[in-house]
């Protein structure tokens, strides 16, 4: 039988296989992205306040995730953390078998460092875009730093942050796409099993990218209506 | 009791302030004059740490900080005697004008929601904001934005509030009314310390003048004295330029 150029029918029929695998996908994101959020901030102040020596490795740290592939990080982690692990356990005297980790692990690690790093200056731009009044009333209010921080500052910083932060989460969903070359089963790698079984990659891919678009564009919409709720207090510009 | 001892403060290489001394009595209402950029504010500012000064030594009541060698509880303890009302306002963005006055206090006093909210409404009323208690400050006008900062300062019920140009940004029609409330709330035993370029205003609610210069103080007392007859020739001249406008349209 003479094979068709494209196979519509087979693109649809396999969208439902292959979403199987949404569950990981999203939960790597999201949880890489929480874990990231966590990293982004606490850089953020670190190099807002010019904290001796941590923000001096802060520095290298997002230069080093800003100028490497992320596949080269994702290996990174899941090679150098078995080592570094191994390393500790043997130090202190403990048997350690690295098979008990899941490769998810190591995903949603190298994910976070990356994204956290991209968000740190995010923040990093939005602190320093809040009004130097907004910290002069605090303190001229008897806040502490801390209160200053976490009533005034972040909030008013968070909300200038969102439409990055945004680009962020999406360039975060569609990354996760990478974590099959550390052996866990995503959308991807769930994609590329099936196309092995068929040979039909083009129409897996098709059906892979009909997951991620509206998947991605559904967070687009989320996050936005999350904006406009949380920025309730400034000026509507239309 | 406020007393301040050869304080200076120098940004890079410009000397703003050239060792101030100057000494304020509990409950007294300073005001303080002088061109733009003769370290009137830059003074204020030093009162609060809103600016460290390079030297010199600021008491207020029981507390002395020499600003050379402060340390942190000390001058903590300089901050917590004043609160401060800003030429443009500084209300907390994401908070409405209600939170503006309620936030201060949940931080700085041990007293519960509700309580913080009746006195809250309490200082909204009387600043004659009630209604406007959910707005945020970009709904509210310049004037309703700088009533609501004076309840913020008052809110604290602070020994010495600075008012760092309170009426400087406002509309022409809306500075009286905001002066009135100053006013009013100078009638309550507080010490105040003005920085102003309403001279009326300064001549008839201050009970010491200062009119500062070039980063030193020029010349002070009563206003009477400062106002009709000036001692030294640079206060005459200023006030003379300020008094009668050399432009007439």
């Amino acid at each position: 039988m003479e094979r068709s150029i494209i196979d519509i029918k087979y693109i649809f029929s396999t969208i439902p296989e292959i979403s199987t695998k949404l569950p990981i996908t999203l939960f790597i994101a999201f949880s890489a992205t929480i874990l990231g959020l966590i990293l982004g901030i606490l850089i953020a102040l670190v190099r807002f306040f010019h904290i001796k020596i941590l923000s001096q490795i802060s520095t290298v740290f997002i230069s080093f995730i800003r100028g490497t592939p992320m596949v080269i990080q994702l290996y990174l982690v899941y090679y150098g953390i078995p080592i570094l692990l191994s390393a500790i356990a043997k130090k202190t005297g403990h048997e350690f078998d690295i098979r008990l980790l899941p490769s998810t692990l190591f995903a949603i690690l190298a994910f976070a460092f990356n994204t956290g790093a991209y968000m740190s200056e995010s923040f990093r731009s939005s602190l320093v875009s809040v009004e130097a009044g907004q910290f002069e009333a605090c303190k001229s209010l008897h806040y502490s730093t801390w209160d200053s921080l976490r009533r005034i500052i972040l909030p008013q910083a968070f909300v200038i942050a969102i439409p990055t932060l945004t680009s962020s989460f999406l360039a975060m969903i569609k990354n996760t796409s990478l974590a099959f070359c550390i052996a866990v089963v995503d959308l991807m790698a769930q994609a590329k099993i099936i196309g092995s079984r068929s040979y039909r990659y083009f129409e897996i891919y098709i059906a892979v990218s009909i997951i991620y678009w509206p998947i991605c564009a559904l967070m687009e919409r989320l996050l936005l209506s999350l904006e406009k709720r949380l920025s309730r207090f400034s000026k509507k510009v239309y | 009791m406020i007393e301040i001892k050869n304080l200076k403060k120098s940004f890079n290489d410009n000397e703003v302030l050239r060792g101030i001394n100057l000494s304020i009595n509990d409950n007294e209402i300073v005001s303080i004059i002088g061109s733009s950029g003769g370290g009137k504010s830059t003074l204020l500012r030093c009162l609060n740490f809103l600016e460290h000064a390079d030297s010199g030594t600021i008491t207020i009541g029981d507390v002395t900080v020499d600003c050379l060698s402060a340390n942190k509880s000390d001058v903590k303890k300089v901050i917590s005697k004043s609160t401060m009302v800003f030429q443009n306002f500084n209300l907390f963005k994401n908070k409405t004008a209600l939170e503006n006055i309620m936030d201060p206090l949940l931080v700085n006093k041990k007293i519960s929601k509700a309580e913080a909210k009746d006195l809250a409404l309490k200082y909204l009323a009387r600043v004659g904001l009630e209604g406007k208690q959910n707005e945020y400050p970009s709904k509210l006008s310049g004037g309703q934005q700088q009533r609501i900062g004076i309840a913020r300062a008052l809110v604290l019920n602070p020994e010495i509030i600075l008012f760092d140009e309170p009426t400087s940004a406002l509309d022409p029609e809306l500075v009286s009314d905001i002066l009135k409330l100053i006013k009013e709330v100078s009638a309550e035993k507080r010490t105040m310390i003005i920085v102003t370029h309403e001279m009326a205003f300064a001549r008839d609610v201050s009970d010491k003048v200062v009119y500062m210069d070039k980063g030193e103080i020029v010349e002070m007392g009563a206003p009477e004295q400062i106002f009709s007859n000036p001692k030294e020739e640079r206060t005459r001249q200023f006030l003379a330029r300020y008094l009668q406008p050399e432009y007439i349209i």
